[in-house]
This record gives structure tokens, sequence and C-alpha cells, in this order.
């Protein structure tokens, strides 16, 4: 297997397209900086206010040298809780009509060193995949309100057994059109989480989509989705996971631990 | 890279090269020195 590092997918919060051209593109890669560095892409830090750190990334799709989705605009927009909860607010949007047979909206990416590949059953070693019905899971046929995973020590092989303690949790926001359904993915070394299997097809309009200035954005049909994420140095399993947790999920928190956010930016 | 840091409980950074993804996460509980992305590299 060849490790390419100039076709990286490293992404905590990612999102992926199938039968676009070029197909398969990534929001989130190093290939946009080895193959596209001109391709458009833009970073602002919006706001540090005393509760969170609220950041903005606007870029497009790129499927490792061939090409750029330019087509495909993301914005995707962070609030980063000292806690370690992330309200992630995503607005897809194009400028001509635009389909693709599968988006995957949100997906988690997780480094395992005991990743097979492939591999299709429930995890047994490193992260364990689980979901709101099944930890490990397996299969749900409908969209599962939560999904999250763990590093399950006891059932993983030194020499990785400790390799983190940290889990992580992803929460659509209830009512969410574009929350799809749960899957799994797994390279050697690498494990996706992900909610996908929602069907694109944008049409072209004229008019800006809402909040974006029309000399910039001049956009078509968009599409929002908003999600929750945890992420903490402690498990999430059964027993553990607290309900909160999972069913938080809604518009930004107004109220956080009395910690300044003004101190979590370098 | 933009990094986002809770002090003694995560990092996170965001690269450019990446796209300006979220490109690593590091969990300062139980790894206060940050030697492990738990996001990344993600090569195929």
């Amino acid at each position: 297997m060849t490790k390419d590092i100039s076709t990286a997918e490293p992404g905590l919060f990612q999102q992926v397209f199938y039968g676009t051209k070029p197909d398969d593109p990534k929001l989130y890669t190093r290939a946009a900086s080895y193959y596209f560095p001109n391709s458009p892409r833009t970073f602002n830090i919006l706001k540090i206010p005393v509760h969170a750190v609220v950041v903005q990334a606007i870029s497009s799709p790129v499927a490792n040298a061939v090409g750029v989705l330019s087509n495909v605009t993301a914005d995707v927009t962070y609030y980063i809780y000292p806690n370690g909860k992330i309200y992630v607010h995503s607005v897809l949007q194009v400028a001509a009509a635009q389909t693709a047979s599968e988006w995957r909206c949100a997906t988690l990416g997780l480094s395992d060193p005991t990743s097979g590949d492939p591999y299709s059953g429930p995890d047994s070693t490193g992260w364990i995949r689980s979901s709101t019905t099944q930890n490990p899971y397996s299969s749900v046929s409908a969209p599962e309100s939560y999904i999250f995973a763990y590093w399950r020590a006891s059932t993983t092989p030194a020499p990785y057994t400790n390799f983190t303690k940290a889990s992580v949790l992803l929460v659509p926001r209830p009512g969410n059109p574009n929350q799809g359904q749960q899957g799994r993915h797994n390279w050697g070394g690498w494990k996706r989480w992900y909610y996908g299997n929602v069907s694109l097809n944008l049409s072209a309009r004229t008019e800006p989509g809402p909040g974006l200035p029309d000399t910039t954005r001049h956009s078509g049909e968009f599409r929002a989705s908003e999600y929750q994420q945890q992420c903490r140095g402690e498990p999430h399993c059964p027993g553990v996971l607290r309900r909160s947790d999972a069913t938080a999920c809604a518009r930004p928190r107004r109220h956080s631990p009395p910690r300044a956010a003004s101190s979590m930016f370098h | 890279m933009v990094t986002v840091e809770s002090t003694g409980l995560f990092r996170l950074v965001f690269e450019a090269a990446d796209n300006w993804g979220l490109a690593q996460w590091y969990d300062l509980v139980n790894d206060p020195s940050a030697q492990t992305n738990l996001t990344g590299p993600a090569t195929a």
C-alpha cells in the first residue's frame, strides 16, 4: 500500500462527494496544497467571545491530483467550547446546477494503527465505533440519532493498547434534513465513522445564500446542516455516555464553563 | 496553521495545506505533550 502524504485526508470533520466530476473529492485533503495551491480557500476568525472560539473555513472539494470541484463551496463554521464541545454549522453552495449520487455530509476521521484494510465487521480493537443502539456498531437500517467512538484498551493488543483514552461523539441537530444514514469506512491505520448516503440535486439560482454578500457569493442553491461534536479525554461507552451529551445538539450554547475562550486561541 | 487549545484538555489545529480542514486533534488530558494526532495523517 502506498502511503502518499500528498493525498492525505485528515479531518475530524470531513465531507466527501461521489458521482461528481471530478469524482470522489474530499473537502479537506493535503492534495489541495500539493496540486491546486491556487484554488480559493479562506479561514476566518469570526469571534473570540468569552466562552467560545468561532472560526470559519471556506473551500471547495479536491480529488487528489485530478481536479477541484470548484462549482461547490463549503462554508463550515465551528463554535469551539473549552469543554470540548464543538458546534458545527455547514453550508454547501453551488454556482451552477450540481448533482451527487452521495454526499457524506459529516465524517469523523480517526487514526487507528490497529485498523485493517478492508475491514467490514464490528470493531474489536482500537477505536470502537458505536451508535445510539449498537456498541460496537454493526448495521442499523434507520438513521441513528448519534454516533460515537472510543478507544477500547481491554481488547487492543500491544503496542497500541493505550494509544489513547479519548472519545468523540457526533450528534446531528434534530430535524437536520441532511442528516443521512450512518456508515463506516476503513483503511489500514485509519477509520471513518460518518453520516452519508445523502444524494444532492442542487439547482443554480441567482440570489445569494442567506447572510452572504451578493458581491462575493453569487451563489446557487445551498444546503445547510448542523452538528455537535464532543471530544474528550475519557471514553464514551455504555453507562458513561451521558444522555445530555447526545441530546444537547442545538444552537450554540449560551452557558459554558467559566473559562475565557480568549486564552484558547494561538 | 491555526491552533485552538483548551489548556490541559484538547488542542485542535486547522491547516491551510489541507484546505483549512480540522487536521489535528490532541487529547491533552492523557497526552499532555501532544504526541498523537488522533485524526491524522490519514493516507491511503
